[in-house]
């Protein structure tokens, strides 16, 4: 188990610096320059200006010079939206405000999700699957902003229950319509997963085997069905996390909450590079850890992986 | 079951040898074929079967509604402009009839003759039009980008399977590094790098959205490349090629159909949440996308402006969402 | 439905009298009468079990044989109450003639009774070996933990008594290392290993009645004859009562008293075990014994295959199902399904050429050379025996 661990370690770090350098790379062949007002420059004063942030050296040269930094922390300063202002000042609070958002959703959608799989399972072709599955289907197939629209209209705009936009005098209140609307995708697939794997299961060998030493429904379910399903559920996580993450980037934008995402748009959207670089390669970076805990999750709960190498 | 008095009142010459009969037992299998067991069940799912006919409906008014709207996607008209929808027959109803706070705007502007289904946006635009319009981006948008990423993931899959040894351990390691970056990141990068554009955005899509793909043929790969028939044309002197194109490939075909189908919403979605950046098609060009990106912030004033695309898009990734769903069910069938 | 012994023939009897063993003071364990099941599928409707009747003894072991679909698993699943959700049960009934706590005997019908009560016979009272040892234990639980999972239901032992039976169990089934392997997952285990512990977990609470559906099909080749002596063995230790189910004639020969041929959703031939070897009279037990290859087949004898498909389950059968594929096929065949004809009072089987009017059709040479040679085997078999002792 430990050399398990030290190797995805290993693996995950390695992915990490890869994924900068091919972040560096793409966007240093941006078109354009990151400085406003260019054409007014003389190229004198371009020159200077490069030379100031280090734009004049080798692009591998100012990669590792780019790594040594971050490694202190120092992700560079945003040329464009707040002139000179440290990235990693711009970026602290903003990533507390899109990893709490991703977090409740992805805990309601989660255990909500759970719930509803369960429950179609256990009384298949009864309504309540139905009902199940029609929200299952919608929820996966529609994007994250239909769901961020109709709440807002319906909950902000018409019964004034919530806030449109986020105020941030009204934090609990503000987020309820986000949270739920991110959390669709989550909890469809959930349920859906939770669903077909409880179902595959039920009709399992094992399940055949467990069913004739006349165990109640009840012990078949809690024994062998839900921790069977449970234990593989931890295997779909990865796109759920990759939905949560781009849908937090719309939803952030619908309601204009101050996270990450807003950040991310604005830095695309004018040009600045530094800021695109930095965000882009946070957001790599929580994939890859939410990767890893997927896959050491699974390692400790699974015997199969847990004693791998252990057969006798 | 035979009852006492039947059995014994049969004819004598029942009991000779049967002759003739051998064309009933060919018929037992003649109505029974792998193709038309898929069609039964694909038919018999009720999601599938509307969805199938949800998609045509909106592929046909994505060609044929622009062309038959007086109004052109990009005519501006300052003189109606956010002029809410008129439908003909439904504004009898009181539906649709062009009031905003009962007032008839279409009256107040003196174009009481003009109809738009879907209303205006602000700068007087058909949104109708507009939305059909920008259906037809999306959706060659999608289509491209999947057909480019299915072709790369089919090829890819199918050497790296094939190969086997030191080919697979490379390419497989290849993929493993790109799909740990999340593909918003490496997307939108790619269009920040090469600039917004309908071009660009298809080659960004393309390049990013073919690993599953190759995955799923690579397994499948695996699987048939040790059965018999693939041996036995191999032995037979069969080269690389034909074994991979002709043995293996078609028996792919059906999961390769399926994720087809499974990559079209997530392109659909992906091209709008590029619009949501700020890196969709450029104006004047619009897609589903870039409309609601447009619309979504007066949404809450002029509901109309957004109701209309978010609705086709809806629809569309609905569609094939439960379309895919229902074709696997009808190949897979023990999965649900 | 009526009953399938037909008396248009002169030696119409029941049934009931076919063991040689004085069975009329005694209820058999199982009596399967016209029990038809079929399965709604995206493509019509399967008839999979059309009208079987069957019986088993105390502590005799009844083989069912038959190509694959020929509806003995779904059969077998209806005594163990695994039913599946697209299942339709049609008619028929499952006696079941069990001891209860005190003793006594008690006879159900399977068929009719709720799934408490099949929940409370199942495990204590019949139990079932399955095919495929490799998916058959929870891959999430330790072998104890599954070994003892009908014992604490119902038995209700404490802690120790649990370990102590969990213990023996493994031992009876000849597994060694018994503490270190009741702590050890599934997957840390081989397939011949799994299905000890499979029949281990089935026999754990004594059963009055142990199915066993294909129990060495999956297994290696070397396994499978370990396997096979074991449950034979430990069905002679305790006595049980045991339904095999196979398509393996060799099996079947090793392990039955009794044989039912089953043939697309029917029984088409029972007896014992020689009735069927030695003196078969159905043509599809003819095909059945005549593809067995065997040690002593002369090897320039061409192994033989029954020719054509088992028919289409979706359509209504008209008249015998076996016809298309029978080479002594009358024209009756092809119009009325023939009625269970007695051969002796433990041996029928269902086919018009027993008719008086039929005309006589004697099994194939080459099938009595076969049946010559297996009796001379047997003998000296015997007579090897006897020189031991």
């Amino acid at each position: 188990m430990g050399r398990y661990i030290a190797k995805r370690l290993a693996v995950a770090a390695l992915t990490v610096f890869i994924i900068l350098f091919v972040l560096f790379m793409l966007l240093n062949f941006m078109p354009g320059s990151p400085f406003n007002n260019e054409e007014k420059m003389t190229p004198e004063q371009i020159a200077t200006l490069k030379a100031a942030y280090g734009l004049d050296k080798p692009v591998i040269e100012r990669f590792f010079i780019y790594v040594g930094n971050m490694l202190r922390g120092d992700f560079g300063v945003s040329y464009n939206i707040q002139n000179n202002m440290p990235i990693a000042t711009m970026v602290g609070s903003r990533l507390k405000v899109t990893l709490g958002l991703g977090l409740e959703a992805g805990i309601l959608g989660a255990i909500v999700g759970n719930l509803l799989g369960i429950l179609a399972a256990l009384k298949r072709h009864t309504p309540v699957d139905t009902v199940a599955t029609v929200i299952a289907v919608l929820g996966v197939s529609l994007p994250n902003f239909v769901f961020a629209l109709l709440l807002s209209y319906f909950f902000g705009y018409r019964l004034k229950l919530f806030p449109l936009t986020f105020n941030p005098a009204d934090p609990i209140r503000s987020s309820v319509l986000p949270v739920i609307a991110l959390s669709m995708f989550t909890l469809a697939s959930m349920e859906r997963y939770t669903r077909s794997e409880l179902v595959s299961i039920m009709d399992s060998d094992y399940m055949m085997l467990a069913e004739s030493k006349g165990l109640p429904r009840r012990k078949l379910i809690m024994r062998h069905a839900l921790r069977n399903a449970l234990i593989s559920l931890i295997t779909v996580l990865a796109p759920l996390l990759v939905n949560l993450m781009s849908g937090s980037i719309v939803i952030e934008k619908i309601f204009s909450i101050p996270g990450l995402g807003t950040l991310y748009i604005t830095a695309i959207q004018s040009n600045d590079y530094n800021v695109v670089l930095a965000t882009s390669f946070i957001y790599s970076v929580m994939f890859v850890i939410a990767m890893l805990l997927v896959d050491l999750a699974y390692g400790l709960i699974d015997p199969r992986v847990r004693l791998a190498g252990q057969k006798g | 079951m035979a009852q006492e008095s039947e059995v014994a009142s049969i004819p004598a010459a029942d009991f000779g040898f049967a002759q003739g009969h051998e064309e009933e037992a060919e018929r037992e299998y003649a109505n029974y074929s792998y193709v038309r067991e898929i069609f039964n069940r694909f038919m018999d799912n009720k999601g599938a079967f509307v969805s199938l006919v949800m998609i045509v409906l909106i592929i046909v008014l994505a060609i044929v509604a622009p062309m038959l709207s007086p109004y052109k996607f990009d005519e501006v008209n300052s003189t109606r402009s956010n002029l809410p929808p008129r439908v003909p027959g439904l504004e009898q109803v009181g539906l649709f009839d062009g009031t905003k706070d009962g007032v008839n705007v279409y009256a107040e502007k003196g174009i009481s003759e003009e109809y738009h289904y879907f209303g205006t946006d602000s700068l007087g635009r058909d949104i109708w039009v507009r939305v059909w319009y920008g259906t037809r981006i999306s959706l060659l948008i999608s289509l491209i980008a999947v057909v480019i990423d299915i072709f790369i993931g089919v090829v890819y899959g199918l050497i790296s399977g094939y190969f086997g040894g030191r080919v697979d351990i490379v390419m497989q390691r290849i993929t493993e590094i790109l799909s740990s970056i999340p593909q918003l990141v490496i997307v939108t990068i790619l269009l920040v790098a090469l600039g917004p554009g309908l071009g660009n955005i298809v080659i960004a899509l393309a390049i990013t959205g073919w690993i599953d793909m190759s995955r799923i043929v690579r397994a499948q790969m695996l699987k048939l490349k040790n059965m018999e028939f693939v041996l036995a044309a191999r032995t037979l002197g069969a080269s690389w090629r034909e074994i991979i194109f002709k043995e293996v490939m078609p028996n792919c075909l059906a999961q390769i159909i399926v994720t087809f189908m499974f990559s079209i919403p997530n392109a659909i979605f992906f091209e709008a949440f590029l619009a949501f950046v700020g890196l969709g098609v450029p104006a004047p060009i619009s897609s589903l996308g870039t409309m609601i990106n447009d619309g979504y912030k007066s949404a809450m004033v002029y509901p109309y402006m957004v109701v209309g695309p978010v609705v086709v898009l809806g629809l569309l990734m609905l569609g094939f969402n439960l379309f895919a769903d229902g074709l696997r069910d009808a190949i897979e069938p023990n999965q649900s | 439905m009526k009953s399938p012994i037909a008396s248009g023939n002169a030696s119409a009897a029941s049934i009931e009298a076919q063991a040689p063993r004085d069975h009329v003071h005694e209820r058999p364990v199982i009596k399967i009468s016209d029990l038809t099941i079929s399965f709604k599928t995206a493509n019509g409707i399967v008839h999979a079990v059309r009208g079987v009747n069957m019986d088993l003894y105390r502590g005799q072991t009844v083989a069912i044989v038959g190509e694959s679909g020929s509806g003995k698993s779904v059969s077998a699943k209806q005594i163990m109450g695994i039913h599946s959700h697209n299942e339709i049960y049609e008619g028929g009934s499952i006696e079941f003639t069990y001891k209860d706590d005190d003793g006594r005997e008690k006879t159900v019908d399977l068929t009719k009774i709720d799934d408490k009560e099949m929940a409370a016979l199942k495990g204590k009272h019949v139990a079932m070996v399955f095919q495929d040892p490799l998916t058959s234990l929870d891959p999430t639980m330790t072998i104890e933990g599954q070994l003892s999972e009908s014992l604490t239901e119902h038995m209700g032992l404490s802690a120790e008594a649990l370990h102590a039976r969990c213990v023996e169990l493994l031992d009876l089934v000849g597994i060694t290392d018994v503490e270190a392997r009741l702590k050890s997952y599934p997957h840390q285990l081989s397939g011949g290993m799994r299905q000890r512990v499979v029949i281990a977990i089935a026999l754990s609470c004594d059963p009055d009645l142990l199915i066993c559906d294909e129990p060495t099909t999956a297994l290696d080749v070397t396994i499978q004859a370990r396997i096979l002596q074991l449950i034979i063995d430990l069905q002679k230790k305790l006595g049980t009562s045991v339904i095999f189910i196979t398509h393996n004639l060799g099996v079947v020969a090793k392990v039955a008293d009794y044989v039912n041929v089953m043939y697309a959703g029917k029984v088409v031939e029972a007896g014992t075990l020689k009735d069927i070897f030695y003196d078969p009279r159905h043509p599809y037990t003819w095909g059945l014994l005549s593809s067995m290859p065997s040690l002593s087949t002369d090897r320039s004898e061409r192994l033989f295959t029954i020719p054509g498909n088992p028919p289409n389950m979706l359509n209504d059968i008209q008249g015998d199902a076996f016809a298309p594929r029978n080479p002594y096929a009358l024209e009756i065949d092809y119009k009325m399904e023939p009625p269970a004809f007695q051969v002796n009072e433990h041996h029928w089987a269902a086919t018009w050429l027993l008719d008086s009017r039929a005309p006589k059709v004697e099994m194939p040479e080459q099938l009595r050379n076969r049946i010559a040679g297996m009796k001379l085997e047997s003998a000296k078999l015997r007579e090897g025996d006897g020189n031991g002792d």
